[in-house]
């Protein structure tokens, strides 16, 4: 590791900075940035019959050097340092740059290798805090020794979320190459797999509509293509699965939680103790055949970053464990979350009567248009001609499933947790801490008003937990127990007026 | 039990909001009203898609004067020792509850109709994400600094 001059002061140890290796690593990904950034100007270039002038040489030398001096300049400004127990990074040549990461607001660390961190044998440390989107410290070419020691040392600083005698490590799951493949075809990638054979459909219609019309008028020729893209879509799901969650395997230890997964670039999760914010148990119709979940750990670390990002709340997760069996399902989650145990048997408290209705209406309306659309305008394109039956099918098949999914959602509290499930075909259940609770919202819109239901949302700093409809005295008994007091106790949730502070009048808008 | 004192906000900010609805309306429709007007000469005469295009601008004007009255009487909030309560909402309502000691920071904000009126709207964020929890819009500018005071006075841990 290059050694700075600078001596240690105080507590703190002397400036360090990337290997040498890391001008050859981070090339690569930063070329990639620049081409990414201008990929209008690459395009002109090569649809123009470019790479020969002068001038489109000129551009392509720009791109490569500009990427070059930006990975030499991160080289040679990258220094950090551990002060008083903090990590201390600078990097920059113009705009210079300190940030200084408190180990007790680190939400996870990540080891990242991917094959060319291999081929010199180094990794790539991400450290995720809270305050920002992204990762706050990202060191992308240390030694793996060296990683791992700054990853320990950060865990034992003063204020960061590690116990004493921390170290020894059970493994709690492992998922095989088979359990892996399981999660891709359970995940599935039908519907792009349909938008993508629309859009080549719509290419060849308008370039090439003689070659079109010669494969269309064979017979089966529209459903063989579908068929073949709907699998294209599984192999992409199931290869990019396994290239992701390859040998995934996770670790408990009184220090936290550990995964690591993946076929190329491993990588290596560390979630302190105490910080998981909320847990998502998924349960697709086809993993349920299996008898397997998926399970997604959220910390507050990622989940801002994809929400600046715009993936809604609570898209994104620091870790998931792609397939646990049913059976090991309760043994795993409380291994993640101590709490989980304690909330067992999981007697669900009913979403409210009338809720019922409106799952149904919204289960009809989603599957009419879904089969309805699909049955006017893609089938015509399969060979089939129109089957506008199919909205009357989806009718009846999405009150079904409304019907279904109405009697799937439940809620509990416990004294440690807050539970939710919800949906039929792709039943979800979220599990989060009270401790972890940053605010409570109760919501009702005209609909629900007429049928008497609310809904709460649980914001934790990970995501949000949303119960069914359920009723307005279980709705109180939620908001009462997790934000204090219940507004909705005594009088009506609104009458209109707000009623005013004792021994005051109330203010009237002005006209 | 722990009594909920709810507060009322101040009665200009009904009036604040119709200036901003009004504004809204002139500067932000007026211009896709004409659009609409043009367009519908395509489709009847331009008598006739005047008096629609004026009647829409009709619409949202008194839209934009008379809903503040209705949300100003749907807005309420309390501060209690252990909560702050927000609740809102015409059509869709809104009630917020957010745990003293989760309140991360308070901002005060103020536009420059607000500024006209000596309004301010506090900003209450927790660590729970990267928007805002709650906001009490309409609070006179010392109630409002006192309020601010007043959450930030023994926010806890905070702790995520």
């Amino acid at each position: 590791m290059a050694e700075t001059a600078t001596p240690p002061t105080g507590g703190a140890t002397g400036w360090r900075g990337l290997e040498p290796a890391s001008l050859l690593i981070n090339l690569l990904p930063d070329l990639w940035r620049t081409v990414r950034s201008g990929w209008p100007l690459l395009l002109a270039i090569v649809v123009g019959g470019g790479a020969r002038s002068a001038v489109d040489l000129g551009f392509l030398a720009l791109f490569l050097g500009l990427s070059l001096g930006r990975t030499i300049i991160h080289f040679l400004t990258l220094r950090f340092r551990l002060n008083n127990g903090k990590l201390e990074i600078q990097s920059g040549l113009l705009g210079r740059r300190n940030r200084v990461i408190e180990p007790a607001h680190i939400q996870n660390t990540e080891l990242v290798q991917n094959p060319f961190h291999r081929v010199f044998g180094l990794v790539e440390l991400r450290i995720e805090t809270a305050g920002e989107g992204g990762a706050e410290g990202l060191l992308s070419a240390l030694s793996v020794a060296d990683a791992t020691a700054l990853q320990n040392q950060l865990r034992r600083s003063p204020g960061a979320h590690a116990e004493a005698g921390a170290g020894h490590e059970d493994e709690i799951e492992h998922n095989g190459l088979v359990e892996v493949l399981g999660y891709g075809v359970s995940v599935g990638r039908a519907g792009a797999a349909l938008v993508v054979y629309g859009v080549a459909q719509e290419w060849a219609r308008q370039f090439q509509p003689t070659l079109l019309q010669s494969t269309m008028a064979r017979p089966g020729a529209g459903f063989v293509l579908l068929a073949v893209f709907v699998a294209l879509g599984y192999v992409y799901s199931v290869g990019s699965s396994v290239i992701r969650y390859y040998g995934f395997r996770l670790f408990r230890s009184t220090d936290g939680l550990r995964t690591e997964s993946g076929l190329f670039t491993r990588r290596r999760v560390q979630v302190p103790a105490g910080r998981v914010q909320l847990l998502r148990i998924n349960e697709t119709v086809l993993r349920r055949i299996m008898g397997y979940a998926t399970v997604q750990i959220e910390t507050a670390g990622s989940n801002t970053a994809a929400v600046q990002q715009g993936a809604p709340r609570g898209a994104a997760s620091e870790a998931m464990i792609p397939m646990v069996a049913q059976d090991l399902l309760p043994e795993t989650l409380d291994a993640v979350l101590p709490g989980y145990a304690q909330a067992a048997p999981l007697v669900w408290q009913p979403s409210a009567q009338l809720a019922l209705i409106s799952s149904i209406l919204r289960g009809g309306l989603r599957w009419t248009l879904l089969l309805g659309l699909f049955g006017h305008f893609i089938a015509p394109a399969l060979g089939f001609g129109r089957m506008d039956q199919l909205g009357g099918i989806g009718l009846l098949f999405g009150a079904w499933t409304g019907w279904r999914d109405w009697g799937t959602a439940g809620w509990k509290l416990t004294s440690a947790l807050v539970l939710v499930r919800r949906g039929f075909l792709s039943r979800e259940t979220a599990l989060v801490p009270r401790s972890k609770v940053q605010s409570v919202h109760l919501l009702q819109g005209p609909l629900q008003r007429r049928f008497g239901v609310w809904q709460v949302h649980v914001w934790v700093a990970g995501g949000t937990l949303v119960t069914p409809e359920i009723t307005e005295e279980d709705a109180r008994r939620i908001f009462g127990a997790l934000g204090g007091e219940s507004p909705l106790s005594g009088s009506p949730p609104r009458s209109g007026q707000p009623p005013s502070p004792p021994g005051t009048q109330p203010a009237q808008p002005s006209s | 039990m722990m009594e909920t004192r709810w507060q009322a906000l101040d009665p200009r900010a009904a009036l604040l909001w119709r200036a901003q609805g009004v504004v809204r309306v002139l500067i932000g429709l007026t211009p896709i009203g004409i659009g609409l007007v043009v367009g519908m000469t395509f489709l009847w005469s331009l008598h006739t898609a005047l008096v629609v295009g004026a009647g829409l601008l009709g619409l949202a004007l008194v839209q934009a004067v008379t809903w503040p009255s209705f949300s100003w009487r749907a807005f309420r909030y309390a501060v209690r020792d252990d909560a702050l309560l927000v609740q809102q909402g015409v059509l869709f309502q809104h009630t917020v509850a957010i745990p003293r000691h989760r309140i991360q920071h308070a901002d005060l904000r103020q536009g420059p109709i607000d500024r006209a009126w000596g309004l301010t709207t506090l900003i209450v964020f927790t660590a729970a994400g990267v928007g805002l929890d709650a906001s009490i819009p309409g609070l006179d500018e010392e109630v409002a600094e006192k309020l601010r005071d007043l959450l930030l006075k023994d926010t806890g841990e905070g702790g995520i």
